[in-house]
């Protein structure tokens, strides 16, 4: 049926895109560290690092706090519908 | 509601909202500093709260919605009974208008009318339309309602704001219109009031024809008299017309008489005091020729022998033959008990002569519409057949003063119907209030759609 076919499709998009978050987070995080901790002196340059850094801990959070209630969201289903 | 929501749009809305999510996490992780690009992180995070929420609200903001016409007194229930009642009233009103339409334009007598007729038609047309509308509107309303909800929600949680106010808007639709269809008969009669399509009842249940119609005696047309048409279903007498010299006298219409067309009736003569039920009895609409657009018909009673302006002959026995000169000679047969008699006005003068003169005689005077005279009778002591000589001569005779009325008063019916008032009421009523009504329901639509999240435009928004 479509409507199950769309549901798999948005199921392992999301499911890889939560993956790649992860990924990155640790990516945009080493990455922020080591522009605002380089020898560079362009102040610019140190601010982007600085909101990379923020950012990606912002993503961090929200990752960890979205998985957090959409399981939770799943198990309450799951027992009321048993 | 007549079903329940969805549930597969439900779970993509579901679906969506939580991608929605992880694309907004995916792009504050992203190692680009640009702001341009960071901006969508916190917005999508917002929306996909936003329509995790409306997900999880949908089912009461529509029981909100049903609550809320409760309290104004409205119901689907009601609303149902309002527009069914209006499209039976103005299907109606229309069958009426085409019955006169169809009617013969005999000798141009109806060419105004039918003009009048013709506009009326028009505006009742165009009302029947726009009813229809209503309904087909409300009835898309209320069975796929749940359904248009529960796809304006899944729209309503596709990422990037994409179709977030087609969503917006169609959730807003369904809710104000489904609480809007059922408060609208409340607020209708509360501006105006119905009865406007009185004394048109009959002519749609009975039909209308026009007749032609000749009352004969045995001795030919009669003169004056009284007709009284009875519709046998409800015993009821539905028309009284003048008849001179054996035709009877149309109100508006000049040769014409207004009848039932689906209906029998019942045809009775008066005149001069005596009743007579007049054959074809009961006269069916198949009992009439219709020649020319008129339905023709004549009507005799075999007891009638003979009457003109101001006299009348009549027996219960049975009239062999009749020849009229400047009087009537008639052979009739009369048992024992059966009786010959006449009348006459005042103004003139009437002799009886009967042979065999084997029976008895009466006299006396009588009353009746404004008329009185005398009248002799021959009651017969032995069966027989009997020779009737009848010479008589009149002055200048009064017509019957009865409370004459038509069946089908049809200009006077559609006269009052052209009042100014009338026809103000039937535009209020059927056009200006309803529309009005939508047109509010629609721009309150617009700022719950503004208030959920969308724009009063369709856009489509790409990064």
């Amino acid at each position: 049926m479509a409507v199950s076919d769309v549901l798999n499709l948005i199921q392992s998009v999301t499911q890889q895109i939560t993956t790649i978050a992860w990924a990155l987070f640790l990516l945009t995080w080493s990455i922020g560290w080591t522009i605002r901790g380089s020898p560079i002196p362009i102040g610019r340059l140190k601010r982007a690092g600085n909101s990379l850094i923020e950012d990606s801990v912002w993503a961090a959070f929200w990752l960890a706090v979205g998985s957090t209630i959409f399981n939770l969201i799943m198990y309450i289903v799951s027992t009321l519908t048993h | 509601m007549t079903q329940g929501f969805n549930y597969d749009y439900l779970v993509i809305a579901y679906r969506l909202s939580i991608l929605t999510f992880y694309i907004g996490v995916l792009i504050y992780a992203l190692p680009l500093p640009w702001d341009s690009i960071k901006k969508w992180a916190p917005t999508l995070i917002q929306d996909s709260v936003a329509s995790l929420i409306l997900l999880l609200l949908l089912s009461s903001l529509l029981e909100l919605s049903n609550r809320v016409a409760g309290l104004i007194g409205g119901s689907w229930e009601y609303f149902g009974v309002w527009i069914k009642s209006s499209l039976v009233e103005l299907t109606s009103l229309k069958a009426v208008l085409t019955l006169i339409e169809s009617l013969p334009n005999v000798l141009g007598t109806l060419t105004g009318m039918k003009t009048v007729v013709k506009s009326v038609d028009r505006l009742v047309t165009t009302a029947l339309y726009f009813f229809v509308f209503i309904y087909s509107l409300s009835w898309i309303v209320k069975s796929l309602g749940t359904l248009l909800l529960s796809i304006g929600v899944a729209l309503y949680a596709v990422p990037f704001r994409i179709s977030k106010s087609a969503g917006a808007w169609l959730i807003a639709f369904i809710l104000v219109f489904s609480a809007g269809f059922q408060v609208m008969p409340v607020f209708l009669h509360t501006l105006s009031q119905n009865g406007l399509l009185v004394g048109f009842g009959p002519i749609e249940k009975y039909g209308v024809a026009l007749a032609n119609i000749t009352v004969y005696s045995q001795g030919g047309r009669i003169g004056d008299g009284v007709l009284n048409i009875i519709l046998i279903e409800n015993n009821k007498i539905i028309a009284v017309r003048p008849v001179t010299n054996g035709y009877a006298k149309g109100a508006y219409f000049r040769d014409g008489v207004t009848v039932p067309s689906k209906a029998p009736v019942e045809y009775r003569l008066e005149y001069l005091g005596v009743q007579f039920n007049l054959t074809p009895y009961p006269a069916y609409p198949s009992n009439y020729t219709q020649i020319g657009g008129l339905w023709w018909i004549n009507l005799s009673n075999p007891y009638l022998v003979y009457s003109k302006q101001g006299v009348l002959l009549y027996t219960t026995g049975v009239v062999e033959n009749i020849s009229i000169n400047n009087d009537i000679t008639s052979i009739i047969y009369l048992n024992k008990g059966d009786y010959i008699k006449e009348r006459h006005v005042d103004s003139c003068s009437a002799t009886l002569e009967v042979s065999p003169a084997t029976g008895s005689w009466i006299q006396g005077s009588w009353e009746w519409a404004g008329l009185k005279g005398n009248f002799n009778g021959f009651v017969a002591s032995q069966s027989g057949y009997y020779r009737v000589h009848y010479i008589y001569s009149c002055g200048k005779v009064g017509f019957p003063r009865v409370h004459y009325k038509a069946y089908a008063g049809i200009r006077a019916i559609l006269e009052s119907f052209m009042s100014i008032n009338i026809i103000e009421g039937f535009i209020l009523y059927y056009f200006t209030f309803p529309s009005l009504y939508l047109l509010l329901l629609y721009s309150i639509t617009f700022s719950l759609a503004r208030v959920l999240g969308g724009r009063d435009r369709f856009r489509i928004r790409i990064f």
